[in-house]
């Protein structure tokens, strides 16, 4: 009993140190998130501990490719790790509603894009709103598309596809990479403006099955972004009509643009950006601006962009909210009239 | 031989490509093995490091993950029935069976000699006629796909174990759960009720580990499962070389399959394993021995599903089309280092396309080293004890879900289906053909329908055009045969009551 009770005392004992100690360890912890949240206001010693980067698809795809190039510069200019943390599901919407539950402190950001900001809150209820809710700090690429057809089909220009369209209601048909996604809702506004053509809209899972049915004339047409089809034109197993580029690109000076042929789009082609919660303070987005702005210009990142397919088209954050603003009306129209 | 490609295939055996194509295999058995961790993780995380680095070090890494991690997702489908990854499931019919008879050791070698086999066919198959290969998935559009998807389908009668009407009623569970998320043609949300997560529908990863390793702890946990533990002799048994003999003809059928479907885009190693596996116990002259540990049935679903990474690889490099997610982080690795993969990579980077071949031949040679190796520690697991051992499992399991997405949700996804999959047990309904509903349902509705939109709204399609029609046939035929098979036992076993009357 007396050893029992001596064990009980150095048991009590033991644990109002180890209490002691918890209680010290969690003060220090609040401390330093107190002084944290002092410094986050102002911004002026951000950032003081690493950033989370998050992106709102898998592992490996583009925008995981994207957001470890440009990580890499931050994590040099502004001393501190970028983990690049993937959020996919939901059509995007878990990794943006991810963003919108976190501290508006400038530690967790998005590599986002024109899909799960602007399309998918249009389509469904997913519970935000990418203009009320998220602060745009700058777009870093954008990819155009291109309008193509078989090289055996015989048809050499957009007007000729058209006509083929209209002299054969419903035989016409066109592949995008997805049902809502942004090539379908870009293509869809475009088609919409031509009420005597008549294109039949067939869906794929991505865009390199799109091509693949295109190659293996199984569809008239394909709208894919034009580092996906530049191969197979080059091979001319493909032909390019169209861009939608306001001006030529450089890699394709023959292809008119969709401008140039009289047809004004809502949507010139798959552009990412980063965004933060929506109160995050101006000085900490300003920091993360110039930032990206400085990697984007680092010769080293221009050439891995490039080897990738992936045209950069810097827009600082007052430009990117003004195009994300517009973007986001014209896509939630067209959605409507696809529902 | 051109100087280029020479030089392409003895770049790929130095030094420092046979170091990194090593390690990349060893990379790739451990995120295979691991319930949960992918290859395409394990690719996502290489692929920065390869950014400076030249080419073929570069894809001996990547290619070495790859084939190290379809190979190795058997491993613990076998010894625990806990599959690594999708295209592991098959590996699911024979391989728990043979490791409960203590024959582990001999189930993970055949695992690795007809996985090695499969590999190095689908190699000689991309090296030597490739560019007729992809101008051949080409033909297949989306009737193709649907008549293929349905041929797979008819599959759930040869894994349905003891009653075709219970592993017919999984494969319409399956059917069910496969609907659920976005309508892929219309966009319209089906059985979603409102939850975000659900929009993309069910994983399939955090289901299958679910349905196959939670279900196997929970039935453990009874005390009604095997101890494995007493199962000592399972270092003991090999592989006979007859036993490999006999197999030579299913190895080879089997790795034609894998390469064949490893070829068309979109479609999978999980398919080709089934479809191997059904083929052989077709083929067999005992098919009652399959379904309870027989390692004939393993020799086919490993070849295939090896041979599926040489298939995968002739559209990729032939046409720059990528069939599934692995595929397509590679093309981004090819990319980034300023190789875009088409018709034109062969004539104009012959060296470096000769030296991915040769790269992923050196990692199959790798592979069988440190697979039978792998043979002689792995089944020790099985002495660590069952409560023990359990535990580990779960909480892999859990882990390995949260890593996919970093989401708790795919946990919870993971663990209704271990739920699921322990009521299904109970009531005696396989787990495969549920699984194999789940994988090929989407292949099989989105394909209809896009054939709808071509043939504006006309069956005819499918019969109209050689390659849909012929598969759809020897589907029907399949089906009919089936049918009477079961016809022919409901009478037989009529007959007996009768005359037991």
């Amino acid at each position: 009993m007396k050893t029992g009770g001596n064990k009980m005392i150095k048991n009590s004992k033991r644990f109002t140190v180890l209490f002691l100690a918890l209680v010290l360890v969690i003060l220090t912890a609040c401390n330093n998130d107190a002084s944290d949240e002092s410094a986050s206001s102002g911004g002026a010693d951000y950032p003081k501990r690493p950033i989370s980067l998050m992106i709102p698809y898998g592992p490996g795809g583009s925008a995981d490719v994207q957001a470890r190039l440009i990580g890499q510069s931050l994590q040099t200019q502004l001393g501190q790790t970028v983990n690049v943390i993937s959020k996919p599901g939901g059509a995007g919407a878990t990794g943006m509603n991810a963003l919108k539950a976190s501290k508006p402190d400038g530690y967790t950001i998005i590599l986002t894009a024109v899909g799960p900001s602007t399309l998918t809150p249009n389509a469904n209820n997913v519970g935000f709103n990418v203009v009320e809710d998220f602060y745009p700090i700058a777009q870093i690429s954008e990819a155009p598309y291109g309008i193509a057809v078989n090289s055996d089909s015989g048809i050499e220009s957009l007007d000729e596809l058209l006509n083929f369209a209209k002299e054969n209601p419903g035989k016409a048909t066109f592949g995008t990479t997805g049902a809502g996604l942004h090539q379908h809702v870009v293509t869809t506004d475009f088609l919409n403006q031509l009420p005597d053509v008549d294109m039949e809209h067939v869906p794929f899972d991505g865009g390199a099955e799109a091509v693949s049915a295109l190659l293996g004339n199984h569809i008239t047409a394909a709208v894919n972004t034009i580092s996906e089809i530049i191969p197979h034109a080059e091979n001319n197993a493909l032909k390019i009509l169209a861009v939608t580029t306001d001006e030529r690109l450089e890699s394709l000076p023959d292809v008119p643009t969709f401008k140039e042929l009289g047809y004004e789009l809502i949507g010139q082609g798959a552009w990412f950006g980063f965004m933060a919660p929506k109160d995050t303070p101006k000085e900490i987005v300003d920091t993360l601006d110039g930032a990206i702005k400085n990697a984007l210009d680092d010769d080293k990142v221009k050439e891995q962009f490039e080897n990738a397919g992936l045209p950069i088209k810097y827009l600082n954050a007052a430009e990117f909210k003004e195009k994300v603003q517009v973007e986001n009306e014209k896509n939630g129209k067209v959605i409507q009239s696809l529902n | 031989m051109s100087p280029e490609i020479l030089a392409g295939l003895l770049f790929a055996l130095a030094p420092a490509a046979l170091l990194a194509n090593l390690a990349g295999v060893a990379l790739g058995i451990v995120f295979g093995a691991l319930p949960g961790l992918t290859a395409t993780m394990g690719l996502a995380l290489l692929i920065p490091l390869t950014f400076g680095i030249p080419p073929i070090v570069a894809f001996s890494a990547l290619l070495g993950v790859y084939v190290g991690a379809v190979y190795a997702g058997s491993i613990t489908a076998i010894l625990v029935g806990t599959p690594g990854t999708a295209a592991a499931a098959a590996a699911l019919l024979e391989g728990p069976e043979l490791t409960k008879k203590g024959e582990a050791k001999k189930a993970l070698t055949m695992t690795t000699v007809a996985s090695v086999i499969g590999g190095i066919f689908s190699c000689v198959v991309l090296i030597l006629v490739s560019p007729q290969l992809a101008k051949f998935a080409l033909t297949f559009g989306p009737p193709e796909y649907f008549a293929l998807a349905i041929f797979g389908l008819s599959i759930v009668a040869g894994v349905s174990g003891k009653s075709l009407l219970k592993g017919v009623i999984a494969g319409l569970i399956g059917l069910i759960i496969a609907t659920i998320g976005v309508d892929p043609v219309k966009g319209t949300e089906r059985f979603t009720f409102g939850i975000v997560d659900l929009l993309n529908g069910i994983n399939v990863v955090p289901a299958l580990v679910g349905l196959f390793a939670i279900s196997e702890v929970l039935t453990r946990m009874e005390g009604k499962g095997e101890q494995l533990r007493s199962k000592i002799g399972s270092t003991s048994i090999g592989l006979k070389a007859s036993e490999l003999k006999r197999n030579w003809f299913n190895i080879l059928r089997s790795s034609v399959i894998g390469t064949f479907i490893g070829i068309i885009p979109a479609t999978g190693s999980g398919v080709a394993s089934f479809v191997a596996y059904n083929e052989a116990k077709r083929a067999s002259k005992d098919k009652s021995k399959f379904g309870k540990g027989n390692v004939d049935g393993l020799a086919a679903t490993e070849s295939a599903n090896s041979a599926v990474t040489g298939g995968a690889l002739v559209p990729l490099l032939t046409l720059g089309i990528p069939g599934d997610v692995i595929t397509a982080v590679m093309l981004g690795a090819l990319m980034i280092q300023g190789l875009t993969p088409g018709p034109m990579l062969f004539t104009t980077n012959a060296d470096v396309v000769y030296g991915i071949f040769m790269a992923l031949i050196v990692a199959n040679v790798f592979m069988l080293a440190l697979g039978l190796g792998a043979t002689k520690i792995f089944p020790k697991l099985l002495r660590i004890p069952e409560g023990i051992l359990m535990p580990i499992i779960v909480v892999l399991c859990v882990l390995g879900s949260y890593s996919i997405s970093n989401s708790m949700f795919d946990v919870m996804i993971m663990l209704i289906f271990g739920l699921l999959g322990y009521l299904m047990l109970k009531v005696e309904l396989p787990l495969a053909p549920l699984l194999l509903a789940m994988i090929l349902a989407p292949i099989a509705e989105t394909n209809f329908r896009r054939s709808m939109l071509l043939s504006q709204e006309s069956l005819s399609i499918f019969f109209t055009r050689p390659v849909s029609m012929v598969i759809l046939t020897i589907t029907f035929l399949v089906l009919g045969k089936i049918i009477l098979n079961e016809l022919n036992k409901y009478v037989l076993a009529r007959k007996l009551e009768k005359e037991s009357d």
